[in-house]
């Protein structure tokens, strides 16, 4: 029987702050896979501790940081029960005793009140730092996981090993794609460090940031999104999830614009950047319109997701327009704080990385998915025919519709090739977005921004590591950096 | 007068009438209601009148009654109480508030004239919403259509969410190729039903529907 656990709240937090630490020190690929699958559990803990304390300041309601980072956990839980990479297996001692740290010390707050504690602010700091920590050393053996792969693969390739023995493309595109949503949750966390006010010890430093409209409408969005996708998702929202991240992507490109216009940011950074937003856009937008096309009559939109929506909308009419019509750098520039809204809006961005990937599970595995069958028919032998063409047997003579279901149109199942249409479509979505964050890097987001990584730069030495990551608690160094 | 105007709502399953202050109701654990109202005047066409508007000011917004019974569609019925010389039937049955996840509760007591306008001004905003998302994409990435488009999308939902599971979209697409004309017409039709007493989220529709109607005109050709 294990010993009666006297830690404080403090201590455990602590703790728990140091096993991050040490997690990412010890980073290794072997570890990446059991890290992942932990992750929910650790995301979970914090949670609840975050919420037995009372609301963090400066937060709207429904801009609760923890939650848009709760949705995130779930959404890369639910990836891993349906079988997409890693799977199921063990899960990670660290991650998983830091949870454990956290879930007692939110224990010991239900039972004794968190009056003697340390201050609310301090400790919602530490949960944050802790979480963005273990995040990044997530990323990081991730990160040497895939160069591990592709090494491999590579060395077994020039040997000619059986193709049975050697990693496939599939899992390191995974692999990176996981990578990919840590380096989003990881930004998520770092922006609520650094748009806090600093801890009770050192107050006056940094001013409290309030939370505007359009922060509130893009936090509340994500957290709709991510749970109408996790519910019962009928076609029609994602038509309206795709829709309104190519909305978000366009005043993206509009407000960063006008920054640079004016003269904020970096007028080169953003012709580089302009055409990756664009086709960013584009992709969402076709995705929409495929969406759009297994819609029936019979389709509604979630009805929470489309008050998220219409709020995105007013919330961007507001800031961003003149009488339905996009505002000059000038009138920008007045009105709102630019340098602010872009950080805002870049981090939507960012967030939209998990978002994709749950549009594209959804594609692969949701079982209610169904559409008119005469669509179905099209589409389905459409990207049959493309696949037959791609060296795919298994489509070859396979009708997906019968003559019943096509004279009444009636609602079926969606079939594999039509599922693997709306991947395909979503893979762009995907590939845009990461390019999208990745140009945005160099816009100065809190000085905090990570890229998107994949490659041998991931592997980096104990000894930086150690020098780039910060306490939350330093003045001096104001927030963790890379 | 509204202080001489018993208001009464019966549960359809049980025979006696039930006195309850409307402000009760939404706690009593039936599944269906019967809502009627008493009223005591000169004359029947006085009470009547009475007992309807005593019903519309206090329940509108809580349940959504529509005009669409309104005094034409009254009946006369007994309380049983003694009450008044007459009691005016005022609404069908409606489903409790526990039951709103069930989408288009609040309408269920319309007649179908009215269900069958509001899918009618659905059908439109639906055609509308997909020709200003083919006019956004044609203009490209940077196109403020979204905003109108997504508008009317939402538009699109808020009238399907009036409407019963079970009302019927099928029908004839409506002819146009200009979204602020079907938008026009929507608008024209929400006219028609969005009358005195009608439920709060009819007139939130119209109003939203007019608003859009503003916004693709002036957005025209950007």
């Amino acid at each position: 029987m294990p010993a009666y656990d006297r830690r404080t709240i403090g201590e455990l937090l602590a703790d728990s702050d140091a096993l991050a630490r040490e997690t990412l020190l010890d980073a290794t690929p072997e570890s990446a896979p059991a890290m992942v699958r932990s992750w929910n559990q650790l995301v979970a803990s914090a949670a609840h501790l975050w919420s037995a304390l009372s609301s963090p300041p400066d937060h709207m309601s429904g801009s609760d940081p923890m939650e848009r980072l709760r949705v995130i956990g779930e959404a890369i839980a639910r990836s891993v029960r349906a079988g997409h990479w890693p799977g199921h297996g063990p899960a990670d001692d660290h991650v998983t005793e830091i949870a454990e740290n956290l879930s007692r010390a939110r224990q010991l707050i239900e039972r004794h009140g968190h009056s003697s504690g340390p201050a609310t602010a301090d400790v919602h700091g530490q949960v944050m730092h802790t979480l963005y920590v273990t995040g990044h050393a997530t990323a990081v053996a991730l990160g040497a996981y895939v160069t591990e792969l592709q090494h491999r693969l590579e060395v077994d390739t020039r040997r000619r090993q059986p193709i049975v023995e050697r990693p496939t493309a599939l899992e390191i595109t995974e692999a990176q794609g996981m990578i990919a949503r840590f380096g989003g949750f990881e930004q998520l966390a770092a922006a609520y460090m650094f748009g806090q006010p600093l801890p009770s010890r050192d107050p006056g430093l940094r001013a409290a940031a309030t939370t505007t409209r359009l922060q509130a409408a893009l936090a509340a969005w994500e957290i709709q999104a991510h749970r109408s996708l996790a519910a019962r998702p009928d076609s029609a929202d994602l038509v309206r999830v795709a829709r309104v991240q190519a909305l978000i992507t366009s005043t993206t490109s509009i407000v960063t614009e006008a920054a640079a216009t004016i003269g904020q940011i970096d007028r080169d950074l953003f012709r580089r950047l302009a055409p990756t937003l664009e086709a960013n856009q584009v992709a969402w937008s076709r995705l929409a319109k495929r969406w759009g096309e297994l819609t029936s009559s019979a389709s509604r939109t979630d009805s929470l997701l489309v008050v998220a929506a219409s709020e995105v909308r007013a919330a961007i009419a507001a800031t961003a327009t003149n009488q339905s019509r996009w505002a000059t750098p000038e009138q920008l520039a007045n009105r709102i704080n630019l340098a602010n809204t872009v950080k805002t809006l870049h981090l939507s961005i960012v967030a939209s990385v998990d978002i994709a990937h749950v549009a594209r599970d959804t594609a692969a595995d949701h079982p209610g998915l169904t559409a008119p069958a005469r669509i179905i028919g099209m589409r389905a032998q459409a990207e049959a025919e493309i696949a037959v063409e791609q060296g795919e047997t298994r489509y070859e003579g396979v009708t997906w519709t019968t003559r019943r279901q096509i004279v009444a149109n009636q609602l079926i199942p969606l079939p594999e090739p039509a599922r693997r249409g709306l991947i395909n479509l979503t893979n762009d979505v995907i590939a845009t977005t990461n390019q999208a964050v990745a140009t945005a890097t160099q816009l100065d987001l809190s000085n905090i921004t990570r890229t998107i990584r994949s490659g041998p730069e991931l592997r980096r030495g104990r000894s930086v590591e150690a020098r780039q990551i910060a306490r939350p608690h330093d003045p001096g160094s104001r927030a963790p950096r890379r | 007068m509204p202080a001489a105007v018993v208001v009464t709502i019966a549960v359809d399953d049980v025979t006696d009438s039930l006195r309850w202050p409307i402000a009760e109701w939404r706690e009593r654990p039936f599944r269906r209601f019967q809502l009627a109202a008493t009223a005591r005047s000169e004359t029947s066409d006085q009470a009547k009148s009475t007992a309807i508007a005593l019903i519309h000011v206090t329940n509108r917004d809580r349940l959504g009654f529509s005009h669409g019974l309104g005094p034409a569609k009254a009946s006369f019925v007994s309380t049983g109480h003694g009450l008044s010389d007459l009691t005016v039937d005022i609404c069908g049955l409606i489903g409790r508030p526990s039951e709103q996840k069930e989408i288009g509760w609040a309408m269920e007591q319309l007649d179908a004239e009215v269900v069958e306008t509001v899918a009618g001004v659905a059908r439109l905003l639906r055609r509308a919403a997909e020709l200003a998302w083919a006019q956004a994409d044609a203009i490209g990435p940077r196109s403020s259509h979204q905003l109108l488009a997504l508008g009317i999308d939402s538009a699109a939902d808020e009238a399907l969410g009036l409407l019963p599971r079970r009302a019927r979209l099928d029908g004839p697409t409506p002819v146009g190729d200009n979204p602020a004309e079907l938008l026009a017409s929507a608008e024209q039709l929400m006219r028609r039903i969005c009358v005195l007493g009608a439920p709060s989220r009819l007139l939130g529709l119209r109003a939203l529907v007019e608003q859009l109607v503003w916004e693709a005109n002036t957005s025209a050709g950007i």
